[in-house]
């Protein structure tokens, strides 16, 4: 492989960044190669020294995503670090996506629990159709209504709970691609 | 933290620090770099670049406040750490002759 060849792989795999962010690392690399080649290096060695470019872009994808995460906060931003996190190595399989996927199908389940409180009250109104006792249609909308309450207050507790726990999953992910990558 | 180390006593730039980071590691001096960038969006270090009469320009590594008072962290949980690890070296290994 030739230097070209190196650096037109690691501009290709880093198609996730911003192109400013992709020109400067290029750029750190091929300041890389200039220095090598004042030491007499050739640039076959440089390359085999340096490794696989797709495993460096991997490496500055999955820091991009988290930096990302972290920045403000939102569900496609961590879910895309989480899925940049995969490519480094495969147990975080299970020591992201398994967790990530539980924690977002719970948060999600309380959403879609606090929306079917929301709509009870239609129910009850629909029951007006078929429920021979007024007094008792009458009940049931007052209680589905004190239900749509507590399930507007679940969806507003839900909106806090789960911005608190994609930060706090940011962290946990962090944490992970620290250990993983042993910081020298 | 080693890299860190490197720029404790003065500035650095990249190569020299891959240089000497892969004269005592085995790993590949590709993967560098994400550290450095890392760190430095970390607040760890800044950079500058500075043009040079013999070669290429040099995109040079400082280390802050912030990266010294995490540099001392890492160094002293690291000295807990190799202590640990020596003592348990020593004490398996005087096990071992008895």
């Amino acid at each position: 492989m030739k230097k070209n060849e190196f650096i037109n792989q690691l501009r290709a795999q880093l198609k996730d960044l911003p192109a400013a962010e992709r020109e400067e690392i290029i750029s750190d690399y091929e300041e890389h190669f200039r220095h090598a080649k004042e030491k007499g290096r050739t640039d076959e060695e440089v390359i085999k020294r340096l490794g696989n470019p797709k495993t460096i872009a991997k490496e500055f994808t999955a820091d991009y995503h988290l930096g990302e995460a972290k920045a403000n906060h939102s569900l496609p931003s961590l879910t895309r670090a989480v899925f940049a996190s995969l490519g480094l190595g495969l147990f975080n399989l299970i020591l992201v996506l398994v967790p990530f996927v539980a924690v977002v199908g719970f948060i999600f389940s309380l959403y879609v629990l606090s929306g079917a409180f929301v709509l009870t009250p239609l129910v009850a109104v629909a029951a007006f159709a078929w429920e021979s006792s007024v007094a008792k249609a009458i009940f049931n909308l007052f209680v589905t209504l004190i239900l749509a309450g507590a399930g507007m207050m679940l969806y507003a507790g839900m909106n806090r709970a789960s911005k608190a726990v994609i930060r706090w999953f940011t962290r946990y992910l962090q944490a992970n691609l620290k250990i993983i990558k042993g910081e020298k | 933290m080693c890299v860190m180390v490197l720029t404790s006593s003065k500035d650095r730039y990249g190569y020299e620090l891959v240089d000497r980071i892969s004269e005592k590691f085995m790993i590949a001096e590709g993967t560098i770099y994400p550290l450095l960038r890392r760190l430095t969006k970390e607040g760890y270090f800044t950079t500058y670049l500075v043009e040079s009469q013999e070669g290429p320009p040099r995109k040079y590594y400082q280390l802050t406040e912030d990266g010294n008072k995490y540099l001392k962290e890492l160094v002293e949980e690291w000295k807990m750490f190799s202590r640990a690890v020596d003592q348990i070296i020593e004490e398996g290994l005087q096990l071992e002759k008895e």
